[in-house]
């Protein structure tokens, strides 16, 4: 017993300056192992929660007791994490952060304007395998519009990668496994996450990416549809990443990690038009805006189609008519589609064998005196409701006679030009859905088979004005019911609302 | 005015010196390391320093046989203790949030977890860790201590230091028991190491090496290692005795006249001549001497008896000296 161990002479003299001597002990400061935030630059909150859980070996009962937040197992404990800025809040305060770190917040990561509330709905949790495995996550890799991983060079997952079941980000684990797959495989490594560094040349692309995030953001704005589904293959097609890192984030080339998974789905379904400004643009027709304040109307009914809108809807509805099959249109309601652009049917043309229908017929657009009037019955309300979007983005509260006053006539008719595009597309997919149902034979043509598509906008200012409108169309899912079935349903609620406005106005 | 800009000893909390028992520590901490012990069990009087000569080994790393992480814990007497007690007891002292509700074998894991990731940012192969108060730990303290041990054993390896306080309690080992059980005893108590004040006089052990007792090296730290502003070379005793420091005065040239004056007054309190001087009483007695004379007297030229027995009273220097029984009224 009270062996004494004679030691080595050891001067501590002159090893250390004395002014790095301190009379105080070392205390850590974070409340939580894995919880400094000064080394994992840009990492997402469910990203730290996760690595905190796993480094703590905490239970999902302490979420509340030790992180303040109060979730249901069954919840999605990334998408609680990302949405709901109470709890973010609640977990920044345990975490004793002065206040939410701003990349936990998604809209930061937004290259446009537009609400965190965007990708809530089909909200997936995404990540890099070889980033998550060293407790690294960032909502850099949750942008629909981003597809690799920038410093990994892997492509990103939605799912686990040991045998495809959805990833574990429900508030249900058992202590020291959460994320745990049901094939007992974690994307976390306990090990790795200790060393509680972001991954190498993370925090300078995520910077780079941040300051370019910004900068779009003060000069683009999304304009989100009526009734948006799943916002992720419109914002995958609209973004455009800067050229350097285009291959580094989106291109999809096999490499090491992702040889042997499938690349992501194609974006072929969506299709993309960007409308730029016009140097030689045409003199502008004031009442064009006027015009089209009428699709802000819970139903509208008919529009009058402003002057420089009209000959496109009335070549939507003339090339329709002249591709339709043979004895798709009567004579009468062919003379009716090609009136806007003033010809007569061909002499192949070969008219219907039944009688003239009074729903066809109000198809095309109808004109009285010049005016042109396009009824809107066949279009779907996420269109004209998004052209009225379009206009509200551009004139950003401003009124009609002001924005006369201070946009150039490109930009006005940059703007037009935009609504047009929307409005004429949108028409073109009522019309063929409309038409369909006279029609059986449009389904076996791949070309004029019907379909509704939902247009997602992004408007773009250099300088104050107005640059470019790029247009993406998503396919809108019609289920069992058939494409016109969707457009009356659409009508009908349309209809409900303005009855029910009408009763309030009263 | 902020802290920085006041002078560090008339700071709320003064600067840490090196001092020889404090590297002696070292010497010890680092041969029982490199033997393979588990624990250092290190005894002293009270107020001799033994808490900053743990804080100096929690601070320095050139005494160090591996790359470490140290941390340093003090530890409360509770009424029952329960592993959850002295787990949660760790964790509040690194700044963790802990639940109330938790069970103390997650409490163990978080405080592994913990102290892990302390180790692997550091890139340290090992964990030093120095418990303060020691002499309040039953068996039952040791046997968590060994659960923490146990886990780390599985991948890395864990060194304790158990600072006691000697004169604290009534059995010699604080109130642990007399013989605990072979597993901890074999573990924990084999090696001990003797922390003592500021020593007079140069160990035989140390003569090949050092020249200067303990005291001259903590009084040399005050005139010629301590400086203030950053950078300026301006030492603490120069900065406090500007014109004795020009006469060429040093807190250490006197050294001869104060040990005089201490074994003085020890043997009119009926105590031996002195061997060592508690950190607290020297500490103290430096402040004394370098601001409430030196300073505050712009003609001050050197000390004088009467000035060093004034301080030594006024210090308190007979009230923390073992055996001393006060003065009869």
């Amino acid at each position: 017993m009270n062996i004494v161990i004679p030691g080595p002479y050891i001067e501590l003299r002159g090893t250390r300056p004395r002014d790095e001597l301190t009379p105080f002990a070392d205390v850590l400061t974070s409340p939580f192992a894995g919880s400094d935030q000064s080394e994992t630059p840009a990492a997402s909150g469910f990203g730290t929660l996760a690595k905190i859980v796993r480094l703590n070996h905490l239970e999902p009962k302490e979420l509340s007791s030790l992180l303040g937040i109060r979730v249901r197992r069954a919840d999605d404990l990334s998408a609680v994490m990302t949405f709901s800025e109470a709890r973010q809040i609640a977990v920044a305060r345990s975490l004793r952060l002065p206040e939410v770190p701003m990349e936990w917040n998604v809209s930061t990561w937004f290259p446009f304007k537009a609400p965190s509330s965007l990708l809530a709905t089909g909200w997936t949790f995404r990540y890099c395998p070889e980033c998550l495995l060293e407790g690294y996550h960032t909502l850099l890799h949750q942008m629909p519009w981003i597809h690799r991983c920038a410093w990994h060079d892997v492509a990103l997952r939605d799912d686990c990668q040991h045998c495809g079941l959805p990833v574990a980000v429900k508030a249900d684990w058992l202590a020291g496994a959460n994320l745990e797959c049901a094939c007992s495989q974690s994307p976390l490594d306990t090990d790795l996450i200790m060393r509680a560094a972001a991954p190498e040349g993370a925090k300078l692309f995520t910077d780079n990416y941040l300051h370019w995030a910004a900068e779009e953001r003060s000069r683009s704005t999304l304009v989100i549809p009526d009734l948006a589904g799943d916002p992720r293959p419109a914002l995958a097609a609209l973004v455009e990443v800067p050229g350097p890192w285009h291959r580094r984030i989106r291109v999809v080339t096999d490499s090491r990690a992702d040889a042997s998974f499938d690349p992501p789905p194609p974006l072929s379904m969506v299709h993309v038009r960007t409308l730029r400004r016009s140097e030689r643009a045409p003199l502008p027709d004031r009442d064009g805006l006027v015009e089209l304040e009428q699709v802000r109307r819970d139903r509208p009914g008919f529009l009058t189609t402003p002057k420089r809108l009209a000959p496109m809807m009335s070549a939507v509805a003339a090339n329709l008519a002249l591709c339709l099959p043979a004895k798709s249109l009567t004579d009468r309601e062919m003379s009716l589609f090609l009136a806007g652009i003033g010809i007569e049917a061909p002499e192949s043309f070969d008219p219907a064998d039944r009688r003239f229908s009074g729903e066809v017929s109000m198809l095309p657009p109808n004109y009285i005196g010049s005016r042109q009037f396009l009824n809107l019955l066949c279009v779907h309300p996420c269109v004209y409701r998004l052209v009225a979007g379009l206009v509200d983005a551009v004139l950003e509260g401003r009124n009609l006679f002001d924005f006369h006053a201070q946009a150039s006539h490109q930009e006005f008719d940059l703007l037009m030009r935009g609504c047009g595009q929307v409005l004429a597309r949108g028409y073109a997919d009522g019309l063929r859905s409309t038409l369909a149902v006279h029609v059986p034979e449009l389904y076996t043509q791949p070309r004029l088979s019907p379909r509704l598509r939902q247009p997602w906008v992004l408007v773009r200012k250099d300088s104050g004005r107005l640059s470019s409108v790029r247009v993406a169309w998503v396919p809108l899912s019609c289920g069992v019911r058939g494409e016109a079935a969707v457009l009356e349903a659409a009508d009908q609620a349309n209809q409900r609302r303005h009855y029910s406005g009408r009763r309030r106005r009263k | 005015m902020t802290t920085s800009e006041v002078h560090p000893l008339l700071r709320y909390k003064r600067p840490l010196i090196f001092t020889r028992p404090g590297e002696r520590l070292a010497g010890a901490t680092r041969a029982s390391i490199e033997m393979g012990c588990d624990a250092l069990w290190i005894e002293g009087h009270g107020r001799v320093g033994k808490t900053f000569g743990g804080r100096q080994l929690v601070q320095t790393d050139a005494w160090r046989p591996f790359s470490m992480y140290m941390t340093e814990f003090t530890y409360s007497k509770p009424q029952k203790p329960t592993e959850g007690y002295f787990m949660t007891s760790l964790l509040t002292q690194m700044g963790q949030s802990v639940a109330a509700s938790a069970s103390s074998n997650m409490l163990l894991a978080r405080v592994v977890r913990t102290l892990n990731e302390q180790r692997v940012k550091r890139s340290a192969d090992m964990l030093g860790l120095v418990f303060n108060e020691a002499n309040r730990f039953t068996s039952e303290e040791y046997e968590h201590a060994m659960s923490i041990g146990n886990e780390f054993e599985k991948t890395t390896r864990v060194f304790y230091l158990f600072i006691n306080q000697s004169d604290a309690g009534q059995l010699g080992r604080g109130d642990t028991d007399a013989r605990p059980p072979r597993h901890i005893f074999g573990r924990y108590f084999i090696n001990s190491h003797r922390y003592t004040g500021l020593l007079w006089d140069v160990p035989k052990d140390d003569r090949p090496h050092q020249a200067m007792s303990d005291v001259a090296l903590a009084f040399l730290e005050y005139d010629e290692e301590l400086t203030w502003p950053e950078g300026s070379g301006i030492t603490f005793t120069q900065h406090c005795a500007p014109k004795a420091w020009a006469n060429g005065w040093r807190l250490g040239a006197q050294i001869d006249m104060i040990r005089k004056v201490v074994n003085e007054v020890r043997s009119e309190a009926g105590l031996p001549l002195a061997t060592s001087w508690p950190m607290l009483t020297f500490e103290k007695f430096v402040y004394t001497v370098l601001v409430r004379i030196a300073m505050e007297d712009e003609n001050f030229l050197e000390l004088t008896e009467a000035q060093v027995r004034e301080v030594l009273y006024r210090v308190g220097y007979l009230e923390i000296e073992p055996g001393y029984e006060g003065v009869v009224a």
